[in-house]
């Protein structure tokens, strides 16, 4: 059985949640994962795409915290260096552009999370 | 030292005033490169180009006037130019930075003020000519004007609306001078209020709505001196961008739109290789090029550290206005690189945005954000030393590196883009260079020019052509930019064959042309208004062989007459039978002229036996007044012409001797200059011609006057009762 690892913003502590359960008790959020893999097939994107796509998803609905999305802005941005040191410039773009991708999912996120604090 | 206002702030100026010494220019030599020719004889010419420009960057030359009338040298000048940048832009973001994040350390506030002031992109703004002149001068304003916006919609205090409005109006004085910066400002403006309204960081009420009313009536009031001029030209403005030949909209796109990779760098990503630190001038330090290169990166990752710290509340809300902004700026500087193109490429083609087309337009606002970011995340980190510790060297380690040449010195003598892919990389050594030296026998031929004080123009010749429009290739004086005899003459008077003078027709290159009768260059010329014409020794020699020829069968026609000539230049004057008075009435049924050089051939002689010459008094603030007396010529059919370059926003009228005053048509039939009918009425009185945008200063600026006044008023009486209630 695979686990996902949801953290809340906010919140110390990881709750671990059973795949399955998930899906059972989370039928919408589920349907909507699976639509975006399903829309990430239809325009032919690839898997990194479609993951990323997902993430998003997964982003709106509040999964994914806005230090996790920072995290992964990190990762992808982390290898653009590297590429552009080994001339690599095309691949070192798609990556910044992957990064790109969080940073608007941080953005998105951010405005979420601060909008819903108290005044 | 512990957190004292003032010695960190001072501290912060030792570095700034050590970037200016270090990097003091050659005596003797001026800025002439790319699109740009710094502004020569400020005190003489000062007038002139307020009227030309219809006050738009008066402020800022301002100064330059009062140092050129101090006796300060053009080299000098230069000087004034990197130091107005550089402490101007540290200020600006030290009153943000206390503004905004009052929290943060001063030391930290001094730091990230250096790296503001002294980055990549304002190293790009040096190394190219752009800082030598008003061209950029927005970026100084940004951090100060988004500090007090934020305060003032903060505190809904009428104080900080007052201060705003204050440093908007200093920065109306130069920010301008191309008026698409103004709207990629209102554009900032307006996404950071929206920002500030979707964050909930600033509740709108009713007192917030009258402040920011307030602040936007403001604005536009203190700013009507140089909007209301523009207006008439804005529409035409717009549709020449679209429409434009010389640069095709599409093509600018690709050409200026930015790697994501690069622009979270602040580096350009179209000229990466001209630029520092691709462009790298220290060979001892050759192997650690590719680590600055990469390390350019290093306030980029300190920015995701704070995406993974903004969990904390306190400066959450300033850390997602400016991550939300940068992300956006981040987008608009993309252009059309995937994954942006289709949006971009429709943005940037609707009318007025398609302006922003160049990088600079957009990519101003990136340092700023990026900076303004970092400066929270410190603020983040400031309860985990170790981790700010870290933070703070690799930024200053940063700081010293991205910014070497500044504190190494050399910014145009070693480092200037010019000379980026020549194997000499020193302004004396190189083959083209932005620092150039005009040779005393260049203000030789100035002075004779000077002493004839009529309205007569100047040209160049040969035509010798740079690497784009309004460029002249002096190879010997190491020229590819504007000539500067532009601004070595009185202004005015300089026609430049690589410019349009006819709306059809760039006759520059035809100059070279050996196939036509050189005597088309006089009758042209002629009706140009040109008498003298300086012959450029040291221009390409494929240019002079051409042409050397064409001159010297012109001289032997009688068409023109060798004035002097020296080792650099030769000075020729126009026969005066062919040369037109400033203005004139014209009785030929058909005034009109095909613009070329045989069309010229064929017209032109014709249209000169139909001249009348008339008396005028011309005015500096653009503004000419012919008389007419007992009744000119009999014929019905007359055009009343200015010799200034055709513009659509001159307009004439007729007054009669009773005082009465009616308008006079265009007459369109005229390309080369401004012409307009005169009726069977039009005999005895005076026409009257100014130039629209002059006159619309005028009005403007009473406006802006008065609004300066209110403002300043109501800044003093804020400042006097927060006085009193503390």
């Amino acid at each position: 059985m695979g686990k996902i690892i949801a953290q809340n913003s906010g919140e110390k502590g990881e709750e671990k949640i059973d795949v399955w359960s998930f899906f059972l008790t989370h039928k919408l959020d589920a349907s909507l994962f699976a639509v975006s893999v399903l829309f990430g097939v239809l325009f032919d994107w690839n898997i990194v795409e479609i993951g990323i796509f997902t993430i998003f998803i997964a982003v709106i609905l509040g999964y994914v915290s806005l230090r996790s999305i920072g995290i992964a802005a990190i990762f992808f941005l982390a290898f653009t260096p590297v590429l552009l040191f080994l001339d690599r410039d095309a691949r070192a773009e798609e990556f910044a552009v992957y990064a790109y991708y969080f940073l608007v999912m941080a953005v998105i996120r951010g405005i979420v999370e601060v909008r819903s604090e108290r005044r | 030292m512990g957190d004292h206002t003032l010695v960190w702030f001072v501290v912060g100026l030792v570095p700034l005033a050590w970037m200016v010494w270090v990097n003091m220019f050659p005596t003797g030599y001026i800025v002439s490169g790319g699109d740009v020719l710094q502004l020569l004889r400020v005190r003489d010419n000062f007038w002139f180009l307020h009227y030309e420009w219809a006050g738009r960057v008066s402020l800022f030359y301002a100064l330059f006037y009062a140092l050129d009338s101090l006796g300060v040298s053009e080299t000098g000048q230069l000087s004034w130019y990197l130091g107005i940048f550089l402490f101007g832009s540290y200020v600006s973001f030290y009153i943000f930075s206390r503004l905004v994040f009052p929290r943060a350390l001063q030391s930290v506030s001094m730091l990230m003020s250096l790296l503001y002031a002294a980055n990549v992109y304002t190293l790009y703004v040096f190394t190219s000519t752009w800082g030598y002149t008003h061209y950029q001068m927005l970026y100084i304003f940004i951090p100060a004007l988004t500090g007090l916006y934020m305060r003032a919609l903060s505190s809904r205090k009428m104080l900080w609306a007052y201060m705003f409005l204050l440093v908007v109006f200093l920065a109306s004085g130069g920010s301008f001078g191309n008026p698409a910066f103004a709207l990629s400002l209102a554009l900032y403006f307006a996404f950071l209020t929206l920002a500030l309204l979707v964050l909930r960081k600033e509740w709108f009420n009713l007192t917030t709505v009258k402040v920011l009313g307030v602040i936007a009536f403001g604005a536009v009031l203190l700013n009507i001196y140089w909007i209301w001029p523009m207006v008439p030209q804005v529409r035409s403005g717009i549709a020449g961008v679209s429409s434009s030949t010389d640069i095709v909209l599409a093509d600018a796109l690709q050409k200026t739109s930015n790697a994501i990779s690069d622009t979270v760098r602040l580096v350009q990503t179209g000229e990466k290789d001209i630029y520092y630190p691709y462009n790298f001038p220290y060979q001892s330090l050759e192997r650690f090029q590719a680590v600055i290169a990469l390390m350019l990166y290093i306030p980029f990752f300190l920015v995701l550290l704070g995406v993974c710290m903004v969990y904390k509340k306190s400066g959450r809300k300033e850390f997602i206005l400016f991550f939300t902004l940068f992300v956006l700026f981040v987008f608009l500087v993309a252009r059309v690189r995937f994954p942006f193109e289709t949006i971009n490429n429709f943005l940037f083609q609707l009318p007025g945005l398609n302006v922003l087309r160049g990088y600079d337009k957009t990519a101003i606002y990136t340092p700023f954000l990026l900076m303004a970011l970092i400066l929270s995340t410190l603020v983040f980190l400031q309860e985990r030393k170790r981790l700010w510790t870290v933070a703070v060297v690799l930024l200053v380690l940063y700081g010293i590196s991205s910014a070497l040449p500044f504190y190494a010195g050399g910014i145009q003598t070693k480092m200037s883009y010019i000379f980026a892919n020549d194997n000499k990389k020193n302004y004396q050594s190189s083959k083209y260079s932005a620092l150039i030296k005009t040779p005393k026998e260049y203000s030789d031929i100035v002075d004779m020019i000077d002493a004839d004080r009529s309205d007569a123009k100047v040209t160049r010749l040969p035509f010798s052509e740079g690497s784009s429009i309004g460029r002249a290739n002096f190879p010997r004086l190491k020229l590819n930019g504007p000539a500067p005899e532009r601004y070595m003459l009185r202004a005015g008077l300089f026609i430049d064959p690589n410019e349009v003078y006819f709306p059809h027709w760039r006759f520059g290159s035809d100059l070279e042309n050996t196939s036509h009768d050189p005597r088309w260059m006089t009758d042209m010329y002629g009706f140009l208004g040109v008498k003298y014409i300086i012959y450029h020794k040291d221009a390409k020699s494929g240019s002079l062989e051409k042409t050397d020829g064409m001159m010297e069968f012109l001289r032997d026609r009688g068409n023109v007459e060798l004035i002097t000539e020296n080792g650099w230049l030769s000075l020729y004057r126009i026969d005066d039978q062919y040369v037109l008075p400033y203005t004139y009435v014209s009785d030929a049924s058909d005034p009109s002229m095909q613009e070329s050089a045989v069309g010229i051939l064929d017209k032109a002689s014709v249209l000169r036996e139909h001249i009348s010459r008339v008396s005028y008094t011309k005015y500096p603030d653009k503004h000419v007044e012919i008389t007419l007396s007992n009744g000119g010529d009999s014929s019905s059919i007359r055009t009343v012409i200015l010799n200034e370059r055709y513009d659509t926003l001159w307009r004439a009228e007729f007054v009669d001797v009773s005082g009465k005053i009616h308008p006079l048509d265009r007459d369109t039939r005229v390309p080369y200059a401004n012409g307009w009918k005169l009726g069977d009425r039009d005999r005895d009185g005076k026409v009257v011609i100014r130039y629209i945008p002059v006159e619309r200063f005028y009005q403007g600026a009473w406006v802006s006057g008065v609004t300066l006044v209110v403002v300043v008023g109501g800044l003093a009486v804020s400042w006097v009762r927060r006085k009193k209630s503390l």
